[in-house]
Order: C-alpha cells, then structure tokens, then sequence
C-alpha cells in the first residue's frame, strides 16, 4: 500500500499540471473555447432552460457556491471532485492479477485454501485484524473471484473458487468443521450402521444429542438412517465415503473399512477414555490439507467443542 | 439599461445575484455556441459552464474579444463535446440596478 504512495503523488502530480498548463492554452477537458463573433445569423437559436438551485447537479452546486466566493475555488474544488473519483479508481484497481499482492488478504487466501469451508469465526481466530478489516479482505477476495461463500443454515463457509469442490463435497467439508461430526463420520466409516447408542457411548454424548447430529446429516445426505428391528442403524453415504477419504490420506476409508470389519468385534467392547470420554481405540483424525490443522485437531479430542 | 436585445426570452439579474441554467446535450454533437447579452457594457456579468466532465470559465464580457455587453463563445472539443447534461451559472458581478439579459444556444 505504502508504495501506491508515490505512484498516486505522480497521477496528482500530472493532474495539476496539464490542468495548470491546460487553463493557459485552452479550456479544461481537452475543450477549445473560441470567440464566436461570426457566427452563422441564420443558425437556428435556443434559449437555455432556467432552473433553480436544487436543480443542479450536486457537482454544479459546489462549482457554483465556489463561483459566488471567488472563482478562484472552482480549481480546487474540480481538483477534489477528480481526486474523489481517483480514490474510487484506487479502491477498483485491486484486481485478480494483484489481489494477493496484499500481505493480510494473501495469508487469508492461504488459510482458506488450506482449511476448505472454513468459517468466519476460526478465520477470525487465526487473524488477529479488525472484524471490519476481515470482512472487507473476504469481499475483495470474493470480488475478484478467488474464493466462493457457501451459506448453509446460517453458517457461511470460505472455498477457494477453483472449481475442485463440488456441492456435496463443499457439504461435507462444511460438516467436517465440527468436531463431533468428524468423529461420527470416523466411527461410520469404521463401523456401518453403528446404532445410535453406540455412536453414543463411543463419543460420550447423549442419544439425543447424537440424533440431532445424525439428523443434520441425513437432511444434507452424508448419512441415512435404517431401522432394523428396534434399533436405528447409520450408514455413511459412499460418496461421502469417498470424499472423506480424501481427508484421510494417511489412512484410506476402504482399507480402514476392511480392518474395521476385522476388528469390529473387539473395538465395540475395547473401548478408552481420553479427556473423560470414551473414543475408539482406533482413532483417526481426519487429515486436513496442513500440518498446522492436524496438529490443532489431534487436541480437540473432546467431542463437546464444536466449532460450529 | 441600454442595448438592444435580440428577439428571446430574457431575464433579469442584479449585483451578486447568480441564475442557473441547464441544456441537454445529446451525443455527436460537435460544438456548442452560447451567446450570453445584456448589452450595456458598464455592467459585468460572468459566464460559466459546467460541463458534464470539465468546468468552463468563468468568462467575462472581454473574453470574446470584445467590449460590448455580450459574451459570444464557441465551445468545440474533438471528437465531439460531452453529452449529458450542462449547467451555466451567470453572475452579476458590477451591476448599476436590475439588468436585463438573453441567454442562448445554437
């Protein structure tokens, strides 16, 4: 920014002279106003429309109260009316080639394309700037295309706009935020139609607390819902699974899937307690794009802190 | 006060009075001529024209080249003058009691 301050000094610079050189050999805006004494007698003539004041234009109302103090102000006040429009023409010249050029908004992009469907709230977290300042970087960079909003029951997410997230995915991404959530679609992709009391006693939450969960997810379609007998039984969507898997790199859904099955048995009976709460012994974490996120994730084990 | 003035509508101004005006002009026009006369050259009325994209003036009753109660301009710009909407602000700068003044455009 600071070394926009030159260059905008310059355009002031020239401004003021080919004005001052302009009002010495022809008038402002490149018009020639000449004597016209010989003009044509028999060219058909108007007369102008009288108007009062409040019918001006708002810059001929300025130029003429200038006018009635001193002719002299019409320069200055010209020049602030062009310098108004200069700023504005500042403000637009941000554009897709140069709009990382900012140090806060580049960091910011990085965030987000590092943390796909991050909210406002963790952006807010990692940025320790203005709420003002935020929004107005996250305006720019969805102005010149960079990053796209999602809105989802009043949650607003940030996507880098590179056409690589579709809709589902951006849900699921959106739904990965929470940590509860993650830790239902872990324990889904462990276990199929693990009931509702399970999830529970492996999360240490309430049924009912699971059921709002499951039921969120089953309206966006990552998780459905069987009933067998007396008990409800959750199944991970396979496109969810596979997205999903995609976050797990370091361990694939299928193969977690396989071992799962294996030793399905033994982990529904073998559980542990981190921070209270009972969780799978075979823990995963889903792996997000960076390092930094997995290491904040591998201490949010408690399934009560939800960032939503 | 003095001066013959041309078959048209005219108005009225005194010392310190300003009147406004306004004309549309449409795009492709080359040039505007305005002739501004209230005749009697001991009074001194300014002239000044607001274009949509630069302010002209203002001008006084010398600037045409001539002394004579009468401002007489012919404003050209290439590639044709702004269209849009001008305003002109006449001033009564020196006046001796009301003067009267026609304002035109061809």
């Amino acid at each position: 920014m600071a070394g926009k301050r030159p260059l905008t000094l310059t355009i002031i610079f020239i401004i003021l002279t080919m004005y001052l050189i302009g009002s010495a050999t022809a008038a402002p805006g490149g018009y020639i106003v000449k004597p016209a004494l010989d003009t044509d007698p028999d060219r058909e003539t108007h007369d102008f429309t009288p108007i009062t004041f409040w019918e001006l234009t708002p810059r001929a109302m300025l130029i003429g109260i200038a006018l009635c103090i001193s002719p002299a102000l019409i320069f200055p006040i010209e020049l602030l009316l062009a310098l108004k429009i200069w700023i504005y023409l500042g403000c637009r010249r941000i554009a897709k080639k140069n709009v990382l050029d900012n140090t806060i908004r580049s960091k910011m992009f990085d965030e987000i394309c590092n943390n796909p469907g991050i909210t406002f709230s963790a952006l807010a977290r990692e940025f320790t700037i203005g709420k003002g300042t935020k929004q107005y970087h996250l305006k720019v960079l969805q102005r010149e295309q960079k990053i796209i909003s999602v809105n989802k029951n009043g949650n607003i997410s940030y996507f880098e706009n590179n056409a690589r997230y579709e809709e589902f995915q951006q849900t699921i991404l959106m739904e990965l935020r929470s940590d509860t959530v993650r830790q239902i679609f872990e324990i889904l992709t462990l276990h199929s139609n693990a009931s509702r009391k399970e999830v529970a006693e492996y999360l240490g939450i309430s049924g009912s607390a699971v059921t709002w969960q499951i039921k969120r997810l089953c309206a966006d379609g990552t998780v459905s819902a069987t009933k067998y007998g007396k008990y409800v039984r959750y199944l991970l969507n396979p496109e969810a699974k596979k997205i999903l898997r995609d976050y797990q790199p370091d361990r694939p859904v299928a193969d977690a899937t396989r071992q799962a099955d294996k030793e399905s048995s033994e982990v529904r009976s073998a559980v542990f307690v981190t921070s209270g709460k009972p969780v799978s012994p075979d823990y995963v974490m889903p792996n997000h794009s960076t390092q930094k996120t997995q290491k904040k994730q591998s201490k949010q084990i408690s399934p009560h802190s939800q960032q939503h | 006060m003095g001066g013959i003035l041309p078959l048209s509508t005219y108005f009225t101004i005194t010392q310190g009075e300003t009147d406004q005006f306004s004309k549309y002009v449409s795009s492709g026009t080359d040039n505007l001529n305005v002739d501004l006369n209230w005749g009697y050259r001991q009074n001194s009325l300014s002239l000044t024209i607001i274009a949509p994209d630069a302010t002209l003036g203002p001008y006084y009753d010398a600037d045409d080249g001539v002394k004579d109660g009468r401002i007489r301009l012919s404003i050209t710009k290439s590639g044709g003058i702004a269209p849009g909407t001008w305003n002109s602000w006449i001033y009564g700068q020196q006046m001796q009691g009301v003067e009267d003044y026609t304002f035109i455009w061809s």
